[in-house]
């Protein structure tokens, strides 16, 4: 099994976890979260979407302007119009996805697999010609074919995208699937892998810890798990499993974490996740 | 098919429900495979009126710690089958106490079990030592146990594969749940070979453990194996556990139900053209509906997809202008916009165009 000694975090609660139904964070709280994930050590913040409009954006400016040692990255679908809201509001890190599989592109794109790339390929050039550092992101990967995946990487690599996020966007990876999926892209792509995982059958935080195994660079996580439907990986379980199995710490800051995961409660008008025994650990 | 060993039950129990709640979360559980159910012998003396029923009894697996005195006890409230806790811990030498009670078990007639409660913590040539007397005293089975959530997925599948190698009876496996592993550690075991497992739903249990509901639908729609159908699963879950005076999240994997709401202007566009694109089930797989969720993360296509459930068409024009109003009403609100917040909107933008 190989190990890479370095893994670091996303946290996406501000963006993958707001899109859950029924959420939604005001601009105050949307700060104090950035505020303490920097205290946390989380060395990656996916901020929100500045395409969702003028109070987003006027959040995204406003947190822009903390002093945080974390970086802000701005999430895109692959559109020009996105990519300038998000450079308006002065993003330098840009993440911009596209889906990859068969499916998504047969029904929801309505395009082809070409298209996709140079797709692609025109939006990473237009982005980069800002000067900006830009991730790309794969939706669906995990129902895509891997060869597809593959040229998508080298595409996203040949155009200067500084990243690859795999994405299992509806959660349907076990553990032993995530390995060799992960460890497929890894292997043959030069792209550092942000696994992003989804928890549909409760397998998120593990299949997150068999990304680290498979050589993924980094992985996304949430507070508490938050996120569309059954949520994503939760930044307390990955932590805390890392830091217990591997002695790992991904260096966070533990202690915070009763504090971030509070702070989501109230947020989301969520109670703490008492079924999660870890939040029960760490919250006493 | 993977036969799950039920510790629902001992939560309840644990909890105090009130005796008249139990014959139904029993028979509720019948629908999804499980063989028996595991229970300590401490919750017992005030529900001993229970063991009446001897159909019941036969399903019930008393554990309890290796003294003869305890046993003495299971063996008087009729257990059939009884879970000697033990710890690999111990001294070797004091394997003589394990088998004192294994003995007593047998001598009650009872069906022996043996529960090692640290078994993560071991190296597997460790049970060496065990399987001479598990032959002796004719033992059903070995639980191992990950108490103290100490493996992932990959450890877990090693372990299992080494020990079932020398296993000389069937192996169960339990996991607990501290770090929210306990799901994937139980297909693990699974895929190493082990065909009982020990789960109760929701995860309940003072440390976790692994979902009932979460397994069964992991096994049947990633690994497409056969095991009992989800239809009425998510009331089944939700209905034992406001038997013990709790509640399923809305955002619980599998039952919650908010699993299959969608509010983002992607998403709900991508269900409406095809659900497949962001649900790896159908929600009637697990006995649930889907929702259309109005709020800040919508599109212009989720207020025309809405609309449309409604029988009623909204022009482009019109879902850009109250798609706005929508997004500033649910960031007031902090919360997304009701059935009747989104008529009454797109009334007014009506009265307003006529005046």
């Amino acid at each position: 099994m190989q190990s890479k000694v370095s893994f670091e975090l996303v946290d996406t609660t501000m963006r993958d976890g707001e899109q859950t139904a029924g959420v939604v964070f005001s601009q105050e709280e949307k700060l104090q979260m950035a505020v303490k994930l920097d205290e946390a050590g989380i060395p990656w913040i996916e901020a929100g979407i500045p395409a969702m409009g003028r109070r987003e954006q006027e959040t995204l400016k406003e947190m822009l302007s903390l002093p945080l040692r974390a970086t802000l990255i701005a999430w895109n679908r692959a559109d020009e119009a996105d990519i300038r809201a998000s450079i308006a509001c002065g993003f330098s890190h840009i993440h911009l996805s596209l889906p990859v599989s068969d499916l998504h592109i047969q029904f929801k794109l309505k395009k082809s697999r070409e298209w996709v790339l140079e797709r692609l390929q025109h939006i990473l050039q237009f982005t980069r010609s800002f000067g900006c550092t830009v991730f790309v992101g794969a939706e669906d990967a995990s129902r895509a074919d891997p060869e597809f995946l593959l040229q998508y990487a080298d595409v996203a690599s040949r155009f200067g995208a500084e990243r690859l996020r795999y994405a299992d966007t509806v959660g349907c990876l076990d553990p032993f699937e995530t390995f060799s999926r992960v460890n497929h892209l890894v292997s043959r792509s030069s792209l550092p892998v942000e696994f992003h995982g989804h928890n549909d059958f409760g397998l998120a935080a593990a299949n997150t810890l068999s990304a680290f195994h498979a050589g993924a660079a980094l992985a996304s996580v949430t507070i508490s798990g938050i996120g569309e439907r059954a949520g994503n990986a939760s930044l307390e379980e990955v932590a805390t499993s890392m830091s217990h199995l591997y002695r790992f710490s991904c260096g966070l800051q533990l202690p915070v974490l009763p504090e971030l995961t509070h702070l989501l409660s109230r947020a989301s008008g969520r109670p703490i996740q008492t079924y999660r025994s870890v939040m029960t650990a760490m919250n006493g | 098919m993977v036969s799950l060993i039920d510790y629902t039950l001992d939560e309840a129990l644990r909890r105090r429900i009130p005796q008249s709640a139990i014959a139904g979360i029993l028979d509720t559980l019948q629908k999804y495979n499980v063989e028996m159910h595991d229970i300590s012998l401490e919750h017992m003396p005030e529900y001993r009126n229970i063991l009446s029923d001897a159909g019941l009894l036969e399903r019930l697996r008393c554990r309890a710690a290796p003294s003869i005195s305890e046993l003495s006890k299971a063996r008087g409230m009729g257990f059939k089958k009884m879970a000697v806790v033990w710890s690999n811990k111990l001294n070797p030498l004091s394997l003589s106490k394990l088998e004192a009670a294994l003995y007593a078990v047998r001598n009650a007639g009872a069906e022996p079990f043996l529960c090692i409660e640290d078994a993560s913590r071991s190296y597997y040539a460790e049970f060496d030592v065990y399987w001479p007397i598990i032959e002796r005293y004719d033992v059903q089975r070995l639980i191992y146990c990950d108490s103290s959530s100490a493996m992932d997925p990959f450890i877990v599948r090693r372990s299992l594969m080494e020990l079932l190698e020398t296993a000389i009876c069937p192996v169960e496996f339990y996991a607990s749940n501290t770090f929210g592993l306990a799901t994937a550690n139980s297909l693990a075991a699974l895929k190493a070979g082990v065909k009982h497992i020990g789960t109760s739903v929701n995860g309940v249990g003072p440390k976790g453990r692994t979902a009932m509901e979460e397994l069964l639908m992991a096994v049947r729609h990633l690994w497409k194996r056969q095991t009992p159908p989800g239809y009425t699963l998510a009331d089944d879950c939700s209905s034992i556990l406001s038997a013990m005076k709790m509640e399923v999240r809305v955002d619980k994997a599998i039952i919650g139900a908010n699993v299959f709401a969608h509010e983002s202007g992607i998403h709900v566009d991508g269900i409406a053209k095809n659900p497949e694109l962001y649900e790896m089930i159908k929600p009637e797989e697990v006995g649930l509906k889907r929702q259309l969720v109005i709020g800040k993360h919508s599109g212009t296509a989720s207020l025309k997809y809405k609309f449309s459930e409604w029988e009623m068409e909204l022009e482009q024009d019109d879902a850009v202008q109250m798609l706005e109003q929508v997004r500033e009403l649910a960031e007031q609100q902090k919360n997304p916009l009701t059935d009747l917040q989104l008529m009454d909107l797109y009334r007014r933008r009506l009265i307003f165009i006529h005046e």
